[in-house]
Parts: C-alpha cells; structure tokens; sequence
C-alpha cells in the first residue's frame, strides 16, 4: 500500500452517515458496523473523496500539537483498518485526490492531537450467518455443512 | 373461491432456466397446495399494519393458530374482504405447510454459488422482489410489484422460536419500506402525548422495560405507560413527528427474567408448539389479555440505550450521544430486515437528529422503571426540570475491538 493510493467507500456493501460529527459505517455484507474514533471523523471525509495518506497526514499535521512521524504512523494504522475491515477500496481508476478541500477543512488553531481509530462491532454477525443459505453443502437443503456456519 | 384461483406468473424473469424451472414448479404446487387445502375460518387472515393492507391465505390448517399471536391484534380491526369500503390488498400472502404438502420444488441449494439468495428484478425499476431462506424454517418468494408473497415452511415444529414470534419479517419489512414505514428494532413505550424508542441488542432490557409498564399499568395509581412492541414497532418518519405504530403481539423474555413479573405469567404460551421451545426465551401473547396496554401507534419524544446496571435499585436516564443511540438502533435495524439497507440507514439517522438521546440504566428493582420513563416523558415534554445525570458517552455491551 503506497502512502499516495487513494480510496474509496467499498459502495454497495458499505454504507455510512455522519451524525453530530460522528461517522457511523455498516458492512451490510459482513454483517459488521464501525465507529470512528479520535481523529478518524476528521480524516474519514476527505480520505474517501481522494485524500492520500501523506495528504491526511499533512492535514493532521498542520491542525494538530502531534509530531510528523507520529502521525504518519497513525494515519497509515487508521487506513490499513479501514482496508482490512473492507471498508474502503482503492480508487485505482477515478479521478486523484481531493488535497485542496481536505486542507480547507483544516482547524485554523492546533488542537491536541488524537489518534485516528477504527471501533469494529461484531455482535450482530450472528443475523446473518445464521441463514442456511451460507450453510448448506451442494446437496442443497436440509444438508447442513459441516463445521457451522461460514463468513459470507 | 375466485380469490383462492390466484395465479402467480413469472413470465417476466430473466433467470436460468433450471432456476426459472423450479420457480415455476414451486408456485404451482403452492397454488395446489391452496386448491387442497380446506376451507374455513382458519383459512384466511386480513390484517392492517401501519396503515397498510395485508391479507394472509393458508394452506393448512395449523398456520393461522401459529400466527395469530403474532398478528391477531392486527386482523381483530381490519375489514374484512367481502366489506364495501375495504381497502385493496398491498400484498397477499400465501403460508404453505410442507408437513403437509412436501418440501418447495425450489431448494436451497438453488442458491448455492449465489450466496446471497435472489433478487428477482422485474425489470430495472420498482419495488424489489426477492426469493431466499432467511433462517426462519421457511422458503419466502416475494414479488412486491404484483403485491403477491410465498412463505413455504418446511415443517412447522422446526419454526425457531424467533421466527414464530416475529414471523414475515423480512417481506414485511420490505413492503413497509416501499410505503415510507421502517421496521425498526426497538420497543415504545409511553402516552399518547409522547412516548421513547428504547434501541439495543437483544438482553440489553428493552422487553424487560416494556413488560415492567405493562405489569405495573395494571395497578391502581401506578403509572399508565401504554407499549407499542417490545422488540419491533414500525416508524413513520415524520421530521415534524414522527411516530411509531405496533406491529407483532408478541413479547420475548428470558425465561430467569419472565419470573420478574408474575402478574404476567399467564400470558406465557405453552403449548408445545414454535412459541413454546425449551432453551429459547418465553413468548408472552399479549393480545387480547393485555390490550388495554397497548398502544396500536405512539408520538415519539425521545430515544433511549437501555443498559443493565444492576448495582442500584432505581432506574435512571444520562444524556447520550447521537452517535452512540445510533449505533445501538441502526445496525440491528438494518440486519433484521434483508435488503433495508442504505434507506433504513438514511431514515434512522434523520430520526435520531431528530430527537435526544439518552441511556436508560436499569436497576434491580422493575418497579422503578415506569417511574424513570415516566420522569423521562415529563422532562422531554418540558414539564420537569432535568432529569439527575452523570455525562457519559459509550455503547454498553457490545462484541467490539478498537484498533488504534
């Protein structure tokens, strides 16, 4: 992952709304939701309109107390999160990045630097893994598979 | 009889062959299943939900007294066919036995290498159709644009208890959405001046705070407090006002927890069947018995986390943030229903920044909590001053992992 990739919100499967300047996702494929802490509110905008990494770091940088370094280790944890949950994808052939808007969002005085952090909920998979759709073997119906259920 | 000739036809699908084959196959032999199928008063069910019409036909003869505690409370007001001024049906659904009639000639394994069930579109605009096995011992075809559903059940006495309880949720859930009304996982409690959406997970309390007021209302003095559903209630997302109507008669608690509340111990169903399994939580039909506590549609006022905190007695409500009431009603919401999704989401959202938010922290006592949702209701109606608070912010108890 080079820390000029840009991404996107993995639309259909993941839908988000932002609420009293909190960022609620849902993977409605994976059956999991997601809360951003810290900074991860303040980078997630920018990031999926086509902020690279060294942007949101740049970003952070300049609005915050915390040390460069410091914050690019953070920022690349945040995203690689975000990846990893399947909530992002890169924007391999859309249009680049978005730097102008991200750095106008950018608070005029410093503010003390939080981590970005990505709050993973998993209580609700049971709802979907429960379907026998996922797991039932070739036979079909009533074949359970073996092994319980399966991640979709 | 004219009715109960019904034809399904699908000749506008474009699926596989075999898959359109064994379609095919599985209406016809639901539409003979109805053909054999004895006709009576068990036979038919007219129902109005949110103001929306249904209409239920069985073939076999234990289905509609499997269903009916579900939704009897909504078919004892709904006119029935035959009278002048009956609205249309929005959907009619036919609930077929397999016990009796056999398996569907369309199995599951129709689906496999799918993996997410079907989504039948006719065509590329509206309402959506869909055909899948949502964990609830049955097969579910639904065609919205033709108003027509399909619920085979393979075998009754393998209905899980969840199922039975809230039966038809998804096809349900997806008409009331086509009709601006969201199935929301929640339980409203209140007066018809204003009541609160309490929102969680399941065993976080919401059905132990409906059935505290439905306990307590029955005493003289005591708080009146009316409910509209202890698990489900539906939301007409009004901004100005919204409002929640009543949807399944049914009430689910733990059986350790049922023994709370002994004045409602006779509404606990035993009789053996998929209401009544042993190991899942108690099913309480709360219709006719409980009626006078019900409420059929309720003003919304305020939105509430409940949260077991069982070191105190007394029940009492903090400020929450929208974000974490939005978690706790949101997801659920959107998962209990297959293919609510991004709408649900939008409404869920508009609704909560629409409304305070707060966390309910259940104490030991049950008594106290009519008592702390009634202060609630008084607060949020500007009768009172605050209600006593400590600000917190979290989501209570939950599978989660923060990285960072």
């Amino acid at each position: 992952m080079k820390s000029e990739e840009r991404f996107r919100v993995a639309t259909p499967e993941v839908i988000h709304q932002t609420i009293d300047g909190e960022v609620i996702l849902v993977h409605l494929a994976r059956g999991t939701y997601h809360s951003l802490r810290g900074s991860g509110a303040f980078l997630f905008d920018p990031l999926v309109r086509g902020a690279s990494r060294a942007d949101l770091a740049a970003m952070l940088s300049a609005g915050t107390d915390g040390e460069l370094s410091r914050i690019e280790a953070a920022v690349a944890r945040f995203v690689e999160d975000l990846w990893r949950d399947g909530l992002i994808v890169a924007a391999v052939d859309e249009a680049g990045g978005d730097g102008a808007v991200a750095a106008s969002s950018t608070p005029s005085t410093k503010q003390p630097f939080e981590e970005p952090r990505l709050e993973t909920f998993t209580d609700l998979q049971d709802l979907l893994l429960t379907d026998p759709i996922h797991d039932v073997e070739p036979p079909g119906w009533p074949n359970v598979a073996r092994g319980g259920p399966t991640k979709p | 009889m004219a009715e109960r000739r019904a034809r399904w036809t699908y000749e506008a699908l474009s699926s596989p062959d075999l898959l359109l084959e064994s379609f095919a196959d599985t209406v016809r032999a639901a539409n003979a299943a109805l053909e054999s199928a004895s006709a009576g008063p068990s036979g038919e069910r007219r129902l109005v939900m949110a103001g929306i019409s249904v209409r239920m036909r069985f073939a076999g003869p234990r289905l509609a007294e499997i269903l009916d505690p579900a939704f009897g409370h909504l078919s004892r007001c709904a006119p029935a066919s035959g009278d002048p001024g009956a609205p249309a049906d929005d959907l009619v659904i036919t609930v077929v036995d397999g016990g009796l009639f056999g398996p569907p000639p369309l199995a599951t394994h129709h689906f496999f290498g799918d993996g997410q069930g079907l989504r039948l579109q006719l065509g590329n605009e509206g309402p959506p159709s869909l055909c899948g096995d949502y964990g609830d011992g049955a097969l579910t075809i639904l065609d919205l644009g033709r108003g027509r559903c399909l619920h085979w059940v393979y075998e009754i006495s393998k209905i899980p208890g969840w199922a039975a309880a809230s039966p038809l949720r998804t096809p349900l859930g997806l008409l009331l959405a086509t009709r601006d009304r969201y199935l929301l996982h929640g339980a409203a409690i209140g007066r018809p001046s204003g009541a609160v959406l309490l929102a969680a997970k399941g065993g976080s309390g919401k059905s132990t705070s409906a059935l505290a007021c439905l306990c307590v209302a029955a005493r003289p003095g005591a708080p009146r407090l009316l409910v509209a559903g202890d698990d489900f209630v539906v939301l007409e997302p009004d901004p100005a006002a919204p409002r929640v109507h009543a949807f399944f008669g049914t009430a689910k608690i733990g059986r350790t927890h049922g023994a709370l509340f002994p004045s409602l111990e006779r509404l606990v169903v035993r009789d053996g069947g998929p209401l009544d399994v042993p190991g899942e939580k108690a099913v309480l039909r709360l219709d006719p018995d409980a009626a006078d506590r019900l409420a059929s549609v309720l003003p919304l006022r305020a939105i509430a986390v409940p949260a077991l905190g069982l070191d105190r007695a007394e029940s009492q409500f903090e400020p929450l943030s929208r974000g974490a009431a939005m978690l706790a009603l949101a997801p659920s919401s959107i998962f209990l229903v297959r293919g609510a999704g991004a709408e649900t989401f939008d409404i869920v959202t508009r609704l909560v920044a629409g409304l305070p938010c707060y966390r309910l922290r259940i104490g030991h006592d049950v008594r106290g909590i009519p008592l702390a949702i009634e202060a609630l209701l008084a607060h949020v109606a500007g009768e009172t001053g605050p209600p006593p608070h400590s600000q917190f912010d979290g989501v209570g108890q939950t599978s989660k992992q923060t990285r960072g």
